[in-house]
């Protein structure tokens, strides 16, 4: 299988005009975000964030075959009814894996010992960065529908997938994207997923 | 002796092969493949690639074994990759014959990153990198580390390097748009830690084309002693027709490669997308170009994994407050292994200016090189300030320096003959700048001429060791102008001597004012005697403002020409100053409950100092700190309080029962803390949020937590629960994947500790799991963890 790999680089300005704050709080439990004194102590570690982050991602387009419950995605085969449903006639999909690169990793393990409550917000904020970042992938790289992605640990697609998807990609050298011997990628504010086209 | 293509990149032009990844691509291999495995079933495509190099004129080829080692592939497997790659290669060279080629054994990077950052362990990345390298022997004639993207990882690989062979070691690392690896070192950082750690080559190699990568190459070239090697990409990748191109020409590519020898490279050679055509071209581009002279470059360097920071020009500030000698609470910290106290220590100091942290762990009552260790590596994995290593124990400062993520101060040596044979061969090793201390066997000469003759001897001795005189800083000992009017002047005019000799210097500023009161204006005015007359860097308390003005100020202070009448006067004007009689601020309107209510830091900092006055510590534990962290978690738990918020009241409590320690401390009194808890995330997960925020709920709830970290084995839980004879072990997991992890502690602790219990939480965590691997209490969330301690700890009714 003869396929091309883009290399991205996040654009840090983008995403700091266009991460949900609100959505970053959320993730970390502020369900109601009228705070107002929190949204802008989370907006101030958004802007802390996109200083020290180095978004990059390596994409690639291809084929797949479906029998049954079974995918064969060429470099690796997982049985997923979920996946399936997800794919439905589509068979061109798109690969990415993204990461905001260690630095948000850095900054969080900062906070910790010295402001527990601004490291939960980071945290937080660093979840939503990363989402948008996937957006923006799958809007502009791919022009596909965000809603539209599905990650290896969704449904009964095996978190294991991950490890093709990083070897294929080569995402390692790509983009310092690893994973762990838990299957964790690291640095932690990473995705992989699978896009419909 | 020096090795003959050693010599040769450092007189000449070396040229390097160009791309293999890609040339073998063209020759079918599968993408997901691994290309090694080439060199046992295909070993004809390798030694054909290598030929197609040799032939147009390659000095150096890389075997096929940048991605051979043990996490990709077995030992026996490992073993036949890499003599088959090797012997690829040296058929290569045989058949094409003509003049001397060199073969390297090609390291990659393992694919994993290192903790605290991923999973892999320093000293696992040096034992894999030790088995490629004792594999290989010594049947290829260099060692090329390439294609590095983290610093640490890239000191694993040369320190294995070093410790396991005899051959010459080259190192490129990989930088990006920002100059920047992916782990955030810069160039300049690269050199300090790579020259430290003895490379005899580096530079740079992949992910940019020559025009870009000669910009990086100008930072090197400006920083480095050492020959450079620049291997570029052609350019960047693109498909036509399902075809992976590259946007430089090997024309274009071969003229960019001129400036690169105009900017100082002496090895040259290509990366990903290059082919025989590039180096072809490359080769008759330059090789009639004379390259630039190496010279030595006069730069006093220390970095973290991150930055460096120079001595030179402006002076350097050391935070010296990770230190016990009068610091009860710093005492009392590496006493009960309090790693959280130090880190914030080491994050305040460094917001206050501190370009370097001084770090001493020295008390007779603790294991100091254990202990040395765990600070070290705790600060690293939340500051990149680069550090200072202050002890006088050569297993602590072994431990601290082959650990460090970067190249560190060593602090210190002296003009002992014993103290220069335990120090030197270390730094030499590991790399570093050491401090000399002027003092001998004879002691602390009492002359400025004295005490600089015994820095050139500590500087000549250094030299025979292979340390470089700019690796060293000299510290002319501050002594109290108390016991000695004349020793601001003779620490300063060998301070001004050895400027003029070129040689940087250091200074524990706050000896000066022993034994005296204001101390801190006494050492701000020393400072500015002693800035005025060059001192590079001072260890100091960056949070003075006084001291930073004095930085600041520096160039129009005026020198006193009389030192001995300038510490007379200093000492007659602090005499004659009476204490001042501050009233602190009080928050008039605002109660110490209400404070930590509202998650105000400072103000409940305040608050409880002035409390503290008149009210007992405990009672302003009990009567004030805990009702209102009651209000909070109360609030919290009907989902009125959100998380954040409930964190800040933790951190408000927690300031204000940083007082109460400290009062505690002076007294030598000991909290009333209540039962000990052992906290940890599980092996396989590094996620340590959660696990932080029930940490510090259950210590403003007065519990003794014995915070284990993150990714820790189920022995080592085990271990701390026992020793410490804790009867409740609280564990976190986010990963459904580590669940097994958790579920193999319960059990040994179960099966080893009968009456201890464990308590579960984390994102994955749910009763019926916590129930199914038999944990013996289940919380969904901080608060939850403090109400079972409350309710397992509280006496039973007989009691």
């Amino acid at each position: 299988m003869n396929c091309h790999f883009e290399v991205i680089n996040g654009d840090c300005e983008y995403l700091l005009n266009n991460t949900s704050v609100r959505e970053g709080l959320r993730y970390c439990g502020c369900r109601d975000s009228r705070d107002e004194e929190l949204y802008l102590l989370a907006k101030e570690c958004l802007g802390e964030l996109c200083e020290r982050i180095t978004p990059k991602a390596v994409c690639v387009k291809l084929p797949v075959k479906v029998q049954g419950s079974e995918v064969d995605f060429g470099f690796c085969r997982h049985e997923s009814k979920s996946l399936v449903t997800f794919l439905k006639d589509s068979r061109q999909i798109g690969i990415f894996c993204a990461t905001l690169g260690v630095g948000a990793d850095m900054l969080i393990s900062r906070y910790s010992p010295i402001l527990p409550s601004k490291a939960v917000i980071t945290d937080g904020v660093a979840g939503a960065l990363i989402e948008c970042f996937c957006d923006k992938i799958c809007e502009g790289y791919f022009k596909a529908d965000p809603r539209e992605r599905f990650s290896p640990g969704y449904g009964d697609l095996p978190l294991e997938m991950q490890k093709y998807i990083l070897t294929f990609t080569d995402a390692n050298l790509k983009i310092g994207l690893t994973l762990t011997d838990s299957m964790l990628l690291t640095p932690t504010k990473s995705v992989t997923a699978i896009v419909k086209l | 002796m020096k090795h003959e293509i050693v010599k040769k990149i450092q007189e000449g032009l070396l040229y390097f092969d160009g791309a293999m990844g890609t040339e073998l691509q063209k020759r079918g291999l599968r993408t997901g493949e691994l290309p090694e495995r080439l060199s046992l079933k295909n070993p004809e495509i390798i030694t054909e690639i290598h030929k197609a190099y040799l032939s147009v004129g390659c000095d150096v080829i890389s075997a096929n074994t940048f991605g051979a080692n043990p996490l990709k592939f077995s030992e026996t497997e490992l073993e036949e990759v890499i003599t088959a790659s090797i012997n690829c290669a040296k058929k290569a060279v045989e058949e094409i014959g003509g003049k001397k080629r060199f073969v390297a054994l090609d390291i990659g990077p393992l694919g994993k990153i290192l903790k605290p950052f991923g999973d892999l362990y320093f000293e696992d990345a040096v034992e894999h990198f030790a088995k490629i390298i004792r594999t290989a022997g010594d049947r290829t004639d260099l060692i090329l580390i390439e294609t590095m993207n983290d610093a640490y990882e890239t000191k694993a690989a040369l320190l294995a390097a070093k410790e396991n062979s005899k051959l010459p070691v080259f190192v490129t690392c990989v930088f990006d748009e920002k100059q920047k690896l992916m782990t955030g070192a810069d160039a300049k950082t690269m050199v300090a830690l790579l020259e430290g750690l003895g490379a005899d080559a580096i530079g740079i190699n992949c992910s940019l084309g020559p025009k870009k990568m000669n910009e990086v190459l100008k930072t090197f070239a400006r920083y480095s002693s050492l020959p450079l090697i620049i291997c570029p990409n052609a350019g960047l990748p693109h498909t036509e027709n399902g075809v992976t191109l590259f946007d430089v020409s090997a024309d274009e590519f071969s003229q960019e490669m001129k400036n690169s020898v105009e900017i100082g490279a002496h090895g040259l050679g290509g990366c990903c997308g290059t082919s025989p055509e590039y180096i072809e071209k490359l080769i008759e581009a330059t090789k009639d170009m004379k390259p630039q002279k190496i010279t030595k470059k006069d730069r006093t360097l220390v970095c973290s994994y991150t930055h460096a920071v120079e001595f030179s020009e402006e002076p350097v500030i050391i935070g010296e407050r990770i230190n016990p000698t009068g610091k009860k609470r710093v005492k009392q910290a590496l006493k009960e292994n309090d790693l959280a106290f130090i880190l914030r220590e080491g994050v305040y100091q460094a917001e206050a200016g501190a370009q370097i942290l001084d770090v001493n762990c020295g008390l007779p009552e603790i294991d100091e090189a254990k202990v040395m260790k765990e600070v070290v590596e705790s600060l690293q994995g939340v500051l990149d300030t680069p550090l200072q290593i202050d002890t006088g124990d050569p297993v602590a400062l072994e431990n601290a320096l082959r650990i460090y993520n970067g190249k560190a101060i060593i602090n210190s040596v002296n003009g002992k003959e014993e103290s220069m044979k335990a120090v030197f061969p270390l730094a030499k090793k590991y790399g570093g700048v050491v401090v000399a201390l002027t003092l001998d066997e004879q002691g602390i000469p009492d002359t400025p001429e004295g005490r600089v003759e015994i820095a050139k001897r500590i500087i000549k001795t250094a030299e025979s060791y292979g340390i470089d005189k700019n690796d060293i800083i000299v510290d002319t000992l501050t002594m109290s102008v108390s016991t000695d009017k004349r020793a601001a002047l003779v620490t300063i005019k060998a301070i001004e001597m050895l400027t003029q000799m070129g040689i940087k210097t250091t200074l524990g500023v706050s000896n000066i004012s022993f034994g005296l009161p204001h101390r801190d204006y006494v050492n701000s005015r020393f400072f500015s005697e002693a800035l005025a007359r060059g001192l590079s860097s001072a260890i100091m308390n960056p949070h003075s403002e006084r001291m930073k003005n004095a930085i600041k100020d520096r160039k129009t202070t005026a020198k006193s020409e009389d030192l001995v009448k300038f510490a007379e006067d200093i000492i007659e004007e602090v005499l004659s100053i009476e204490e001042a009689n501050v009233i602190p601020a009080s928050s008039a309107t605002m109660t110490l409950k209400e404070a930590i209510i509202s998650g105000l830091l400072q103000e409940s900092e305040s608050l409880a100092k002035e409390l503290l006055k008149s009210e007992e510590p405990l009672t302003v534990v009990n009567e004030y700190i805990v009702p209102a962290l009651d209000v909070v978690g109360a609030g919290f738990e009907a989902g009125k309080v959100y998380l954040p918020r409930l964190l800040m009241s933790a951190e408000a409590a927690k300031s204000a029962f940083g007082e109460v320690k400290s009062v505690l401390a002076k007294e030598n009194r000991q909290a009333g803390q209540k039962d000990k808890i052992v906290i940890a995330t599980v092996k396989g997960d590094i996620h340590d949020i959660g696990k932080n925020i029930v940490k510090i709920l259950l210590e403003n709830y007065g519990y003794q937590v014995i915070d284990l970290g993150k990714d820790v084995p189920e022995e080592k839980i085990l271990e701390t629960a026992k020793r410490e004879g804790a009867r409740l072990v609280a564990l976190s997991a986010l990963m459904t994947t580590t669940v097994p992890a958790m579920e193999r502690t319960v059990r040994l602790i179960h099966k080893e500790l009968p009456d201890c219990k464990v308590t579960v939480g984390g994102a994955v965590m749910s009763e019926e799991y916590a129930e199914m691997i038999e944990a013996d209490f289940y919380s969904k969330d901080a608060m939850g963890c403090v109400r079972i301690a409350e309710k397992y700890f509280a006496p039973s009714p007989n009691q």
